[in-house]
């Protein structure tokens, strides 16, 4: 309903339509409440008696009067024509040819020029004066005058002529006799019958017809409007309002546009024909009127269109230049209270640069004034200052671009101080010193980073040493033949013992030069698939004797990455490796390898046969392990190196802890 | 009686060898620097030297450097450097196997008869130009006998490692992908390859290899494959 366009389009061409109707209607009644004449027309119930029937007959009167009375010549002299037919005894027979009296009959004597007129048609009946006034009393509704008037007319009577009256003065000027009457047979068609008909309908149907058709129009109006209003804006297939092109013109641009529209074609289309003649005049009118209507059944549904869409006041010229002048305005405060800060924040350099600035314009002008010689000088001096200026800037952009090399991680930045001066050498050696510091800084981290990954090493070379003794020792006792059974435990101990000190000093190195990224990576492709199976294969035994079932779900597809064929082992092995020692027995472990994009997921899921009450980050850190009480076998360095390594080879490492579910997460960049 | 000399600056060490390798009926020699051990070469006949690097007086590598100056005698270096750049310079010198400390015993036992073997027995290797006999270094399958020896010694292998080792053998340098493995020794197409496989080469690692940590000829190339590396002599 509120999309469909047709309906719109009807409802605008019903709208004027129902206006023009309702309009006229509207006039109708405020003429007939006015008029007394309607008033008769509608309460009386004798045509010959209401006031249609009288005004005919005043109208009536008037002809033979204004015809031949001296009254008016002015009006006749030219004009004039003798439409006399016939002139018998001194009576003038006149065709008055005016078809809308043709009931109306006269005798106008005029005492005056002793002239006689009737416009009786000459028979034997109307030979003399006597048998036209006796032809003319014959008529029931009459009218004399014969110095006064005596009628049977309702309005006609001295009464109700004021003396001020055309009639009466028509009659004062000559001395006439008139005689006069209507036929109440209306013989003829003329305006007193045409009386009759409207005087018949108006008085049969009274007010009733125009009072509905208004309301009817008016109602039919008002529910096309409230359409209109509803439905303006809607279109199909689109949410909210729809503004159109003309809807988006700022309110102002669109009246002028359509005021001009309008007028324009008023000027062109209706004085231009209008010149021409009568009709084209008349189609000029209709087609100035419909396209008044249009240019102003736009604006108003633009208006509401715009008033539903809320843009009416926003989209205007003034609130524009308002809403710009408010910008202007803040942005001018803005500047304002900037310069006033400036002004006051550093009040030495306002100081100086005011010296320095009214100084020198003073100096100018003051130079200027004395005389023209000094204008050289004067000139000399402007150019001095924007030397002067123009070394400052420059010295700064050095600084700037110096720090921001700084930001940018460069350490060798280094300002050459004797090419600055004034306060901006001290900035410089400034900056200098906070270059060399964060070099220093830098490079002193990276050191000590090296020195604690030597003495790592170092420390578990020497370690190593005693220990290989330890275990060769160990190894032989172990093949003596002690008998003994408490010894033998013992020595069972020593070796487990002693086999753990010997993968801590390895995990210990490993950790700590992966750590600080001390490994020489040889980077290359990597199918994942291959890798999960020659992991698993290599664990499988393991993972048996624990009762750990491998799920995996590894895509059929290949998927590679980048990495070092022997550390992605090496951090798969690590996972596994936590698995096999902390996976509930008989539970299941989860291998799941995804492609998102450009990424490479690979997880791996357990249940841990211990609770886990520690977070993800700290199991991830260097000899943390996952039931706290070192109890078991390993170093509590497998995840963390695992981490590094894979960070090493760019990739992400992340552990996730859900109740006893412990799953790891690899990600990687895809490589096609 | 094979005589081995044995040089650690750490007693306790050498001794501890030295009961391994005298239960093996090996005869030893001891000594405990560099300059010693050059000393003890020249007056007596040595088969084999396990050479500790970080040695008083004179250490191992220069020690190693100034032996195969004159001598070509296996040795196998020793030592608590574990980094790869040290064994490549310890095998780049000229030794001819390289074991960190802390070793397991028996796995350095079971390195110097590997090169024990290698060095006095197997002088004579079959050619392989007979078809039937595919080898690398000191690892030999004898296709006709369906044998497998790597240093001369005999290992089992069931039928399915057997198959798998034969044809990495026989493709020696090459590296195949499981899939590849399987569609090659089965025949068929690799449906339900999964791990099988990667079992296997564990187990057959574990067989021929004398530490299955670090294989010398069943070589794992994680994420792409296996190889039987490539060793002529």
């Amino acid at each position: 309903m509120k999309n469909s366009l047709w309906l719109k389009t009807l409802c605008f061409i019903l709208a004027p339509i129902l206006i023009f109707i309702f309009t006229c209607n509207l006039i109708y009644i405020i003429y007939a409440v006015e008029n007394p004449d309607y008033k008769s027309i509608v309460e009386g119930n004798n045509y010959f008696e209401s006031e249609i029937f009288s005004d005919y007959y005043k109208s009536s009167l008037v002809t033979p009067l204004s015809r031949y009375s001296h009254y008016e010549e002015a009006v006749y002299d030219e004009d004039y024509i003798d439409n006399t037919i016939e002139n018998i005894n001194g009576i003038n027979y006149v065709d008055e040819d005016y078809n809308y009296t043709k009931n109306f009959v006269y005798l106008l004597i005029d005492n005056t020029t002793n002239q006689i007129y009737t416009n009786l048609i000459p028979t034997q009946k109307t030979d003399t004066i006597d048998e036209i006034k006796s032809e003319i009393s014959k008529n029931a509704y009459y009218w004399n005058y014969n110095g006064e008037i005596s009628t049977n007319i309702n309005n006609l009577s001295s009464e109700n002529i004021p003396y001020t009256d055309y009639i009466y003065t028509a009659l004062e000027t000559h001395e006439y006799e008139l005689y006069t009457s209507v036929n109440q047979d209306l013989l003829y068609k003329d305006n007193f019958v045409f009386g009759k008909m409207a005087f018949d309908l108006i008085n049969t149907i009274g007010n009733t017809p125009v009072i509905l058709i208004s309301i009817l129009s008016l109602s039919l109006l008002i529910l096309i409007c409230s359409y209109l209003v509803i439905s303006l804006g809607h279109k199909k297939d689109y949410e909210g309002i729809y503004l159109n092109y003309l809807d988006k013109l700022p309110l102002g641009v669109l009246f002028v546009l359509l005021f001009l529209a309008g007028g324009i074609f008023a000027f062109v289309g209706v004085l231009g024909p209008a010149a021409i003649n009568t009709i084209f005049s008349i189609i000029a009118v209709i087609i100035f009127c419909i396209d008044l209507y249009v240019c102003f059944a736009i604006f108003v549904s633009s208006v509401i269109k715009r008033i539903k869409a809320g843009t009416l006041f926003r989209n205007t010229i003034t609130y524009m230049l308002l809403k710009w002048l408010k910008k202007v305005f803040i942005k001018f405060k803005n500047w304002c209270k900037k310069c006033l800060d400036l002004l006051f924040t550093n009040t030495n350099s306002t100081l100086k640069l005011g010296l320095i600035y009214f100084g020198f314009i003073l100096g100018s002008i003051i130079l200027v004034n004395i005389a023209a010689p000094f204008t050289l000088l004067a000139i000399g001096l402007w150019i001095y200052i924007f030397i002067l200026l123009l070394r400052k800037t420059n010295s700064f952009y050095k600084i700037k671009d110096a720090v921001h090399d700084i930001y940018e991680g460069k350490n060798d930045v280094r300002l050459d101080e004797t090419n600055f001066s004034g306060d901006l050498k001290q900035f410089a050696s400034d900056v200098n010193d906070i270059a060399g510091g964060f070099s220093n800084a830098i490079s002193e981290s990276l050191k000590s980073e090296r020195l604690k990954t030597e003495l790592i090493t170092n420390v578990s070379h020497d370690i190593k040493t005693p220990l290989t003794s330890i275990i060769s020792y160990v190894d032989l006792l172990k093949q003596e033949n002690i008998e003994n059974e408490k010894a033998k435990e013992y020595i069972d101990v020593l070796d487990s013992k002693s086999q753990r000190l010997k993968r801590l000093i390895e995990d210990l190195v490993e950790a700590s030069k992966a750590s600080s990224g001390n490994i020489k990576l040889n980077m290359e492709k990597l199918k994942v698939a291959e890798l999960i199976k020659q992991c698993t294969g290599e664990f499988e035994d393991k993972f048996k004797a624990n009762g750990l079932e491998i799920i995996s779900n590894i895509p059929q597809e290949d998927i590679c990455i980048n990495a070092d064929s022997r550390y992605m082992y090496r951090v798969i092995e690590n996972v596994f490796s936590n698995i096999t020692k902390y996976a509930l027995k008989n539970s299941r472990v989860y291998i799941d390898v995804e492609k998102n994009t450009d990424k490479i997921n690979i997880s791996i899921k357990n249940i841990s046969k211990d609770k886990l009450n520690i977070s993800p980050d700290e199991l991830m850190q260097r000899f943390v392990r996952g039931d706290k009480s070192r109890f078991t076998e390993g170093s509590g360095l497998g995840l963390s190196i695992s981490k590094s390594l894979t960070e090493l080879q760019n990739g992400d490492f992340k552990i996730f802890i859900d109740g006893d579910l412990f799953k790891v997460n690899l990600r990687f960049n895809m490589v096609k | 009686m094979y005589n081995i000399l044995v040089c650690d600056d750490d007693k306790e060490i050498v001794e501890a060898i030295a009961i391994n390798l005298k239960k093996e009926g090996y005869n030893v020699i001891k000594a405990y620097n560099g300059k010693e051990c050059l000393d003890l070469i020249n007056e007596n006949e040595i088969h084999l030297i396990i050479l500790d690097i970080m040695m008083p007086i004179k250490d191992g590598t220069e020690t190693l450097y100034e032996l195969r100056e004159q001598s070509s005698i296996p040795v196998i270096l020793l030592s608590a450097k574990s980094e790869d750049k040290d064994k490549i310079e310890g095998l780049n010198l000229g030794a001819d196997d390289y074991v960190t400390k802390p070793f397991n015993p028996l796995e350095l036992i079971a390195r110097v008869n590997s090169n024990i073997r290698r060095y006095v027995e197997l002088k004579n290797m079959p050619d392989e130009k007979n078809s039937n006999i595919y080898k690398s270094g000191e690892l030999l399958i004898n296709d006709n006998s369906k044998e497998v020896t790597v240093d001369g010694k005999q290992i089992k292998l069931t039928p399915t490692e057997y198959n798998i080792l034969k044809f990495l053998t026989k493709n020696k340098g090459k590296v195949f992908s499981i899939e590849q493995i399987y569609e090659n020794v089965w025949e068929d197409d690799a449906y339900a390859a999964e791990n099988i496989i990667a079992v296997h080469i564990r187990h057959i690692r574990e067989k021929i290899e004398i530490n299955s940590k670090e294989p010398k000829y069943l070589k794992v190339i994680w994420g792409i494959g296996y190889k039987i590396e490539d060793i002529t002599n």
